[in-house]
Parts: C-alpha cells; structure tokens; sequence
C-alpha cells in the first residue's frame, strides 16, 4: 500500500508542513505591526521587476509588438485545421484497432 | 496507483504553492514570504494555476465518464464531492479560478472589477488556508509513521 511507503509518507509531510507554514505566515503578517517604509518600499520595487519581468510584463510586450501579433493570429489560423486533422486520424486509427 | 489518489496529492501540491506565492503578493506586509521576490512569486503563482484549472478539468472529467458509466464505487481520495469538505473544495475552487482569470484578463481593462476579484481572492485564501488545517487535523492518521513491526509483516 502506498500510504505505508516512507518516501511517500515523507512527501505528505513535506505537504502538510507547507500549509502550516502557509497559515503561521497569514497570522504573523496580519497580525504583526507595520509595513515599515523600507518594506512598502521594497514590495514596489518588487512590483516594478515583476511588470518588466514575469508574465504580466510579457503579455503587455506582446500586446506592443505587431510582429508577434501577427504571428500569433496566423498560428491561430493554423489551429483548426490541425485539430480537425488530428481529430480524423485519432478517429481513424482507433477504427482500425481491433481490440 | 489509484487515479484519485494521485490527484489529490497532486492538487495539495499545487495548492500549497499557489497559496505560498500568493500570499507573498498580497501586500507589503506578506512580501517577506517570499523576500520581496514578487516577479517569481507572479510566475510561480501564474504557472501554478494554469495545473491547478487543468487538475479541475480532469476531475470534472473523471466524474462525468464516472456518471456515464454509472460507477457507483466510493472514491475517498477523489477532490471533489457533493457534500461536506468535497463540496466546500468545489465551490472555493470555482470561485478562485474565476476571480484569478478575471485578474489575469482585465487587470488593465476594468480596475474596479480587478480590485473586487483581488479582494475575494485573497479572503477566500484565507478561509480555504485555514480549511486545510482542519481538514490536515481530520485526517492525521495519514501522517502517522510505519511501525517497524507492521513493515516487517508486509
């Protein structure tokens, strides 16, 4: 059984730990005074890394560049006939198999 | 390996990241979960919700093919259900996927609805957060460790 395996025992700990972290965290932060200035100060920078940086940033650089965009809306039109094809041989393969 | 039990470790798994970066985006008081990092912290949540509307899917799936094929067999592992902390994973799941898609989509757009979906987002994290405690506290015979003697016998 695989509840009684010890690594995997050690993974449900490792993820039952993680949300008792997960809720000290909400408590201290809520509870704690502040934020203090550097802090605030800090979280906007992080703010301002994560528009140039993550995926939000990405999707905005993706909305400016037309290159892209046009790529995108041709990859699009390539979409449907793709599925539809793949679709078919999916279909037509599993008419063939005998079991 | 059952199917149900795969996924509900996986769906623990994902929940405990998504709800770790969110909470260090949810202000300047949370920053320090994740040191201020808040670009990973938006990757890693972003990433991580993508699997967590994917694993939704193919329960629903799972319990659609269960329904067509009248399988009426008990799956206690399975995330969702139609009563009791099933049906509370549900519902709090459905509300995170639609406030996150809305964030996701019109946080340029429409700041008035972005700020309403924010903050259902982040109360519900909370509620759901504290629920998993709970439900850890429920089950604790799962985390209890193999005795020596039962792995011999086995």
């Amino acid at each position: 059984m695989w509840m009684q395996k010890k690594w995997f025992k050690l993974l449900i700990w490792f993820i039952t730990t993680s949300f008792f972290f997960a809720f000290s965290a909400i408590l201290i932060s809520m509870l704690r005074f502040g934020p203090t200035e550097k802090e605030a100060m800090d979280f906007k920078g992080g703010m301002m890394k994560a528009m140039e940086t993550s995926l939000m940033g990405l999707s905005m650089q993706v909305k400016e560049d037309s290159n892209v965009q046009r790529l995108m809306y041709e990859s699009v039109q390539l979409v449907f006939p793709l599925l539809a094809i793949s679709i078919a041989g999916g279909v037509y393969v599993r008419c063939r198999r005998k079991v | 390996m059952k199917f149900d039990f795969i996924l509900h470790w996986l769906w623990a798994l994902v929940f405990s990241i998504l709800a770790l970066s969110g909470i260090a985006m949810a202000g300047a008081k949370y920053g320090w979960v994740m040191q201020y990092d808040i670009a990973t912290a938006d990757v890693v949540h972003r990433v991580a919700a993508i699997v967590y509307v994917l694993l939704t899917l193919i329960v629903i799936l799972y319990e659609i093919i269960r329904i067509l094929r009248r399988d009426k067999t008990i799956k206690p592992w399975l995330v969702f259900g139609p009563s009791g902390y099933g049906l509370f994973t549900f519902i709090t799941t459905l509300i995170f996927i639609i406030t996150g898609a809305f964030i996701w989509l019109f946080m340029d757009s429409d700041k008035a609805g972005t700020a309403l979906s924010l903050w259902i987002h982040e109360k519900l994290t909370y509620l759901a957060v504290a629920s998993v405690i709970w439900h850890i506290y429920m089950k604790t015979h799962a985390l209890m460790w193999p005795k020596k003697k039962m792995q011999k016998a086995k």
